[in-house]
């Protein structure tokens, strides 16, 4: 028995940091509608540069355990556009501490990408080395907005059972859920930047349940 | 100017009258702020699940893999009013608690004896009634729509199991179209109302008894 123990603790340790879930869209948008609307209830988020941002990245954010390191998070990504805000891109992160600074627990975690070059980065599915990207924590809800904070690659909002954690960002990566993005868009190859630019258009059956994603966001 | 003076006593005098931390009204605050989280809670439940069945209808309405969103319709609609009945109850259990919490706190105004001191308490637990009465309204109004759509849903899922085929789905399109439509107003409708909720949670906790 003890063996057994120990060969799944050693088969859990070589594990390289994968996601253990990719959700559907269909799952994800509620999912993300609710972790935005408590944010924005709670004034954790600023709306003020949510109006500013080239993007969005909306995400649950799971370490597996302390110690381990890694974690798996499963979102959406979104650009903004001369039409309003695009359809959504399912994402899944890998690796690295984004947002975790204790370790072996559940993160929503809101990016706002502040240059086309960031939503660029996001959506190639990139690596973020620990150095490679200019993050911080956002302003509080209500609290004024200056240069620095626009002109930034990203602004950062964490919350988890309702504490604030730090800012600790960096080598892990974006990985584009090819496969949930063709089963919603109904399209096989359907790419990010299609989608993120609107050359990919959000099915009409889908829309209803997306609305509530562009309100808050919009309001 | 009266207020200052009273204001200073009442922070001196607090803990001789009771209205320490083990105060009835705190005590019965604490609890009902704890209710309307578990009510916010069902809420943001009670909203991802109607994001699921407008999804299934607006599959169902495109006639994409029919049967299997008609199955989910069908649960999704059952867990949607299994929350809801959740929801009424807990919104009775803070209803409740609102009371016995405007009751222990009138008891404690009437065993202070400073005259500046009881008034300023009263206008508070009148603003506290006031507030309150505020968000109990919306929560009946939203309540309300709840159940029409519930019923509408419903309406919908008979309809459905007596005839379920392309040609009865086409029919049905102005009765999902209203239901969508009702959907989308009753998401927006409860994240104002988990707004007011959260702001009202906050009185609650920094108002009772203090």
């Amino acid at each position: 028995m003890k063996t057994l123990t120990r060969l799944a603790l050693a088969v859990l340790l070589a594990m390289p940091g994968t996601s253990l879930r990719a959700e559907s869209l269909d799952k994800l948008i509620p999912d993300c509608a609710e972790i935005l609307g408590r944010m924005k209830r709670e004034d954790i988020i600023n709306m003020d540069l949510v109006k500013e941002a080239k993007g969005i990245v909306i995400l649950n954010v799971t370490g597996f355990s302390i110690g381990i390191g890694g974690s798996g998070g499963d979102g959406i990504l979104m650009s903004k556009t001369e039409k309003g805000w695009s359809g959504p891109v399912a994402i899944t992160t890998d690796g690295g501490t984004l947002g975790i600074d204790v370790g072996g627990t559940d993160n929503d975690i809101v990016i706002l990408l502040m240059t086309n070059g960031a939503v660029s980065k996001w959506a190639a599915g990139e690596h973020f080395g620990s150095s490679s990207a200019s993050a911080v924590m956002g302003p509080k809800g209500g609290a004024a907005v200056d240069a620095t904070m626009k002109t930034r690659d990203f602004n950062v909002y964490i919350w988890n059972k309702g504490a604030k954690l730090g800012v600790n960002f960096g080598g892990f990566d974006v990985n584009i859920n090819n496969e949930g993005n063709a089963n919603y868009y109904d399209k096989p190859l359907v790419s990010a930047k299609d989608i993120l630019n609107n050359v990919a258009e959000v099915p009409e059956s889908k829309k209803a349940a997306l609305t509530r994603v562009y309100d808050l966001l919009n309001k | 100017m009266k207020t200052l003076p009273a204001l200073l006593a009442l922070c001196f005098a607090a803990p001789f009258l009771g209205l320490t931390q083990d105060s009835d009204s705190l005590n019965i605050a604490a609890d009902q702020a704890l209710s309307m989280n578990k009510l916010d809670d069902l809420m943001g439940r009670a909203q991802k699940r109607l994001s699921y069945i407008m999804t299934n209808l607006g599959e169902l309405s495109d006639n994409n893999d029919a049967n299997n969103n008609f199955d989910k319709f069908k649960e999704n609609l059952d867990e949607l009013v299994s929350i809801r009945s959740d929801i009424k109850d807990r919104a009775e259990k803070v209803r409740d608690l609102q009371g016995k919490r405007i009751a222990a706190w009138t008891k404690e105004v009437s065993g202070m004896t400073d005259k500046d001191m009881r008034k300023m308490t009263n206008d508070q637990i009148d603003a506290a009634k006031a507030d309150f009465d505020t968000l109990d309204k919306q929560l009946r109004e939203v309540g309300g729509d709840a159940n029409d759509l519930t019923t509408l849903l419903q309406d919908l899922k008979k309809y459905f199991a007596s005839s379920f085929s392309p040609d009865s789905i086409k029919t049905s399109q102005p009765m999902i179209q209203k239901a969508t439509a009702s959907a989308q107003e009753m998401l927006k409708d409860t994240d104002a109302l988990r707004d007011a909720i959260s702001k009202s949670k906050q009185k609650v906790k920094g108002t009772s008894g203090a």
